[in-house]
């Protein structure tokens, strides 16, 4: 009763990888349905009956992975993990959901990883970025050895071939490609294969994703013509209308007129500062025309002053540029964009 | 020899245009009223007559040249000393501005009388200051004195220290191309030759000038 429950679980929550639909061979869509109706030997026998005739690479990854399953709901766990391998090998990224497969099944799919050197989920991430810039620049490159082995990376077209990384690793590794060649220059544009070799004692396995490299002009800098959020001040400013100009009439006037009376020689009579009151009459009205006029403009000299500043700002930010753009024009810029995968693994 | 004439004759005309682009003229005319005395209160004389200025100013020099011919007759028409005569005044200056609104100055001053002995011809070399006042666009203030050193007289005579003070305004354009213009001077002397003979002038020209 026990065994029956636990099988009923493994088939409910048994993933479709290649739904039964859309399967094209009748046998394995046989063995496929066999699974469904928990029919596991009739799965079992139908699914190596399917395995026997010719099938495509997904459809044979799906029957083994199929006997996997069945397999394992049969308690035959060893060649559970077998068919396991078998479809690994076939299809490495091929993944089981935990949260939906049965704890037994998944262990058995994580013992066949283990026992199998493949590399898994290659995954080359889209870039674009500036050629020689130094940093954290580069091609992001993630990928799974399943166990430990001698892995070499590299980027593969025609006969050019550049070398991106050679390490001992197993489990996740990610690695970033600055996309130079030795000599540091930019590696030219074209399609690659990025082609990761996973090596230890006899056993080899090398998965591949193809990217398309393209060169492209690095942007300038446009030019600055103001500095944002700093304006140029007006460099004349109007002061504000006053009576300076009469006061000040009134009293040059009045020191005329003083004056006059001071020096005056008492023993020549008195009188004869007429004039002096004609002449600073004048004085007078000319600063009380003035005081009425609108004062004319003088210099701002802390807006110069601060103006002289904004514009060696200004120029000194453009010389910046100007070298900036200069060193830009030199530069490249990649594009890297992953291709879609024609070849599997080998 | 050419090349050298060539370079020269650029290099002046370099200099001219430049000094040009500072250099101002200002020609100017004016009516003028004087009260002149002398030596006591019985000779007092007043009159008017015309007169005529031209200034120069380039960077910080200025210079400047007037001439007034006045014609003077005694307030008192029964001093029997007293009679009509022309009085015939050049001024001359040159000053160097000192202050952004202050000038020293050096000049010459003289004023001959016609006939000769109707009134004390005077000549005088001019020391002191002259302070500008600028009121506003188109308005102008000056303000003088002078110590009128080395004073001789038609008559003989010294004098102590002998001073001069004036008053000038102008009005007008704001470029300076034309303004109205006032100007009051009033000299001192304490002329001394036996006795005591003080001579007094309070002058007032006004008129208009041109600048260019």
């Amino acid at each position: 009763m026990r065994r029956l429950v636990w099988l009923l679980a493994l088939v409910l929550v048994c993933p479709r990888g290649v739904p039964a639909q859309n399967v094209q061979n009748a046998t394995l869509r046989q063995a496929l349905a066999a699974y469904d109706n928990l029919d596991i030997p009739r799965a079992i026998s139908l699914a190596r009956q399917a395995l026997s005739q010719r099938l495509a690479a997904d459809e044979q990854a799906r029957a083994w992975e199929l006997l996997g399953f069945a397999y394992g709901s049969s308690d035959s766990l060893l060649k559970a993990v077998d068919a396991f391998k078998q479809a690994i090998l076939i299809d490495p990224d091929r993944q089981l959901d935990p949260a939906k497969i049965s704890p037994k099944i998944t262990s058995s799919f994580l013992l066949a990883l283990s026992q199998v050197l493949v590399v898994r989920q290659l995954q080359v991430d889209s870039a674009a970025f500036v050629a020689g810039r130094g940093g954290q620049v580069g091609v992001p490159i993630r990928f799974t050895v399943t166990s430990p082995a001698r892995v070499r990376t590299r980027a593969v077209s025609g006969a050019t071939s550049v070398l991106i990384d050679s390490s001992i690793a197993t489990g996740q590794v990610n690695l970033r490609w600055p996309v130079q060649l030795p000599n540091g220059d930019p590696v030219p544009p074209g399609n690659y294969l990025v082609l990761v070799e996973a090596t230890s004692g006899q056993n080899s396995f090398s998965a591949s994703q193809p990217i398309r490299i393209s060169h492209g002009q690095v942007d300038t800098v446009p030019w600055l013509d103001k500095l944002p959020g700093y304006d140029y001040l007006p460099e004349t400013e109007y002061p504000p209308q006053s009576g300076r100009p009469l006061a000040q009439a009134l009293m040059y006037g009045g020191a005329a007129i003083g004056g006059t009376v001071v020096l005056r020689k008492n023993d020549l009579g008195s009188g004869g500062t007429g004039p002096a009151l004609a002449v600073s009459a004048g004085a007078l009205l000319s600063g009380f025309l003035m005081s009425l006029k609108k004062p004319s403009a003088q210099p701002a000299r802390a807006n110069m002053l601060y103006n002289r500043l904004l514009r060696d700002q200004l120029a000194r930010r453009n010389a910046d540029i100007a070298r900036e753009n200069q060193t830009r024009r030199q530069q490249v810029r990649l594009t890297v964009v992953p291709l879609p995968k024609t070849g599997g693994a080998r | 020899m050419s090349r050298l004439v060539r370079s020269l004759a650029f290099l002046v005309a370099a200099l001219a245009g430049s000094a040009a682009a500072q250099q101002r003229f200002t020609v100017g005319v004016q009516g003028l009223y004087a009260d002149y005395r002398e030596t006591s209160a019985s000779l007092k004389f007043t009159g008017g007559g015309l007169g005529a200025s031209l200034e120069f100013a380039l960077h910080k020099l200025g210079v400047d040249v007037s001439f007034a011919s006045i014609k003077l007759t005694p307030v008192d028409s029964t001093a029997t000393s007293g009679q009509d005569f022309t009085a015939k005044v050049f001024d001359a200056n040159v000053r160097w501005r000192i202050l952004a609104q202050l000038s020293g100055e050096i000049g010459v001053t003289s004023r001959k009388m016609d006939p000769e002995f109707a009134a004390q011809g005077f000549g005088a070399v001019r020391i002191g200051g002259r302070g500008y006042v600028n009121l506003g666009p188109g308005a102008d203030l000056n303000v003088r004195a002078h110590y009128l050193a080395g004073a001789k007289f038609s008559g003989g005579g010294t004098a102590s220290f002998p001073i001069d003070l004036g008053l000038g305004f102008s009005l007008g354009r704001a470029d300076g191309r034309l303004r109205v213009t006032g100007d009051y001077e009033f000299q001192s002397i304490n002329r001394k030759t036996s006795v005591k003979a003080p001579v007094q002038q309070a002058l007032m020209r006004v008129g208009a000038s041109l600048g260019f």
